[in-house]
């Protein structure tokens, strides 16, 4: 069983990462048409890991009804949505009606009179920006409450974000617009000390950023390959 | 430490600075199109009747908001130039209604054909591997687009095959981290230049990118949006919502400056009365 559990998924990761690695320099059609092929085994595992994302909400949420654990009528609204839209998504292997290629009884996105139509752009679109929406609330009291000129550090933040945020408004532009926009009053103009911000310090630090990412990316991509890094054949011995 | 009665005073006036302007609309401020937008536009307005763009839509429901207004306003201008448009969602199932209800509406507005001028290609999961296999064969990959019809013989997919060597340009509209995989595996060997258009919270991350030149042009939030508006010559969601945006940020700049004078305030009376004891 140990190899099964352990060598066998440790050894795949070795051959099919280091031939993966190794197809990328060779740039003969035969074997890009290899490496493009793997790609789909990973699009499939993809899917296969969103099927085991629902049973393990839906799994979670029904064990919570079970129990009857404090807000298990959330866990009721999130079981019943869920079903709701996916049966009114499934089509029928029924003849499609002229003009469309499946059958969907409830409509499909196609049909704007859809039962899935209506409840994907009139249920679940304003549900997902309303709670995007509400962050708004959330910045004004947290700018309110704790945006504050403390440190050193915290000015500096608080002038960049003051400035960022002014800068990247037409209002905020417009206090600044009759500067002259050359030499050097264009220098104080809200506008262009934005630009300033976003394209020297914060350019600088998120590139950075992005290449000690890319470089822990490697080293961990090293790591699998060989065999060093095992944790994500899951724990226990 | 917020009372309560602040807590509704701060968001009453969030809501107020935000409905008021929509209600009531005017237009006293010029919204200046800046450089990074004029990137996409400009690259769209270059090509010729005939060339295909693919535009990803790599957003959903969530920030549909911002980024709704900038899809539709980019549909417009290169349906407005009978360009071909292919769209796509890597980013999550949610997104692919949001491509499919754009592109038919503007579609519609336009006279275009579904299959024929445009198409919507569904979600499919592995962004780095689906992008790498379009860029040789799309058809392969997607045997139906999102309304489930075959792709097999879609006049759209007969003259652009695969994105290398067929696409004139590629806006990636990311509501996440989906603007580095497609310079990564699409742009960069395919050979397409890209435009992106982000949430205004993510304009700085992706700024790198604009500044090195992977990016040619970079939309950041409804602002970006309204400025491309103003371009096509065609104002919609995101023009109406220029000012209450500019409205929210500048209250917000004063609940920053009232909280600092509350702060110190309270700092300052503390340490007189620390004296006073002592």
């Amino acid at each position: 069983m140990i190899f099964l559990r352990k060598q066998l998924p440790v050894a795949i990761a070795f051959v099919l990462g280091m031939f993966t690695l190794i197809i990328f320099y060779i740039p003969a059609p035969a074997m890009q048409g290899v490496g493009d092929r793997l790609k789909i085994f990973v699009m499939i595992i993809g899917a296969f890991a969103m099927l085991l994302g629902i049973n393990s909400i839906l799994g979670q949420h029904i064990e919570k009804i079970g129990k009857k654990r404090s807000g298990y009528g959330y866990s009721w609204v999130l079981i019943i949505g869920f079903v709701a839209m996916m049966i009114a998504w499934i089509p029928w292997w029924a003849a499609p009606p002229e003009g469309a290629a499946v059958y969907y009884p409830w409509g499909g996105l196609e049909n704007n009179k859809g039962v899935f139509y209506w409840m994907f752009f009139w249920i679940l679109v304003p549900m997902q920006a309303t709670m995007f929406s509400i962050l708004a609330f959330f910045i004004a009291s947290a700018a309110y409450r704790s945006f504050r000129a403390k440190t050193l550090e915290a000015t500096v933040l608080l002038v960049a974000a003051v400035i960022v945020m002014l800068g990247r408004v037409p209002l905020g532009t417009s206090l600044t617009s009759w500067l002259s926009d050359a030499g050097f009053w264009n220098n104080l103009r809200l506008e262009t000390m934005t630009s300033w911000l976003l394209n020297i310090p914060n350019a600088a630090g998120f590139r950075g950023i992005v290449l000690g990412v890319a470089l822990g990316i490697i080293a961990t991509s090293v790591r699998i390959i060989f065999g060093v890094e095992k944790t994500y054949l899951g724990g226990g011995d | 430490m917020v009372r309560a009665w602040e807590r509704y005073l701060l968001y009453s006036l969030i809501a107020l600075a935000v409905l008021l302007p929509l209600m009531f609309p005017f237009d006293v401020w010029p919204n200046l199109p800046t450089k990074e937008v004029k990137g996409v536009f400009d690259t769209i307005d270059n090509l010729q009747p005939g060339d295909t763009i693919l535009v990803a839509v790599d957003f959903d429901p969530s920030s549909e908001p911002e980024l709704y207004p900038m899809l539709l306003a980019v549909l417009r201008h290169a349906f407005g130039k009978d360009i071909y448009v292919i769209g796509i969602n890597l980013f999550g199932p949610a997104g692919t209604g949001l491509g499919v209800k754009a592109l038919s509406d503007v579609g519609e507005e336009t006279g275009k054909v579904d299959g024929e001028d445009y198409v919507m290609l569904g979600f499919k999961p592995n962004l780095p591997g689906v992008i790498s296999q379009i860029n040789s064969d799309i058809k392969e990959m997607y045997r139906s687009d999102a309304n489930g019809r075959s792709t097999a013989d879609m006049p759209i997919l007969q003259r652009t095959p695969k994105l290398q060597g067929n696409i004139k340009y590629m806006v990636d509209l990311a509501a996440g981290e989906t603007v580095r995989p497609w310079v990564a595996f699409g742009s960069a060997p395919g050979g397409y230049p890209m435009g992106a258009g982000c949430t205004a919270v993510s304009f700085a991350d992706y700024f790198s990118f604009y500044q090195s030149g992977q990016i040619n042009g970079l939309m950041g939030g409804l602002k970006a949006a309204a400025e491309y508006e103003e371009l096509i010559g065609q104002k919609g969601a995101a023009s109406a919502g220029m000012n209450s945006q500019s409205i929210v940020h500048v209250l917000l700049v004063l609940f920053v400056i009232v909280g600092n004078f509350v702060f110190f305030r309270a700092l300052l009376r503390k340490r007189a009365e620390a004296r006073g004891r002592a």
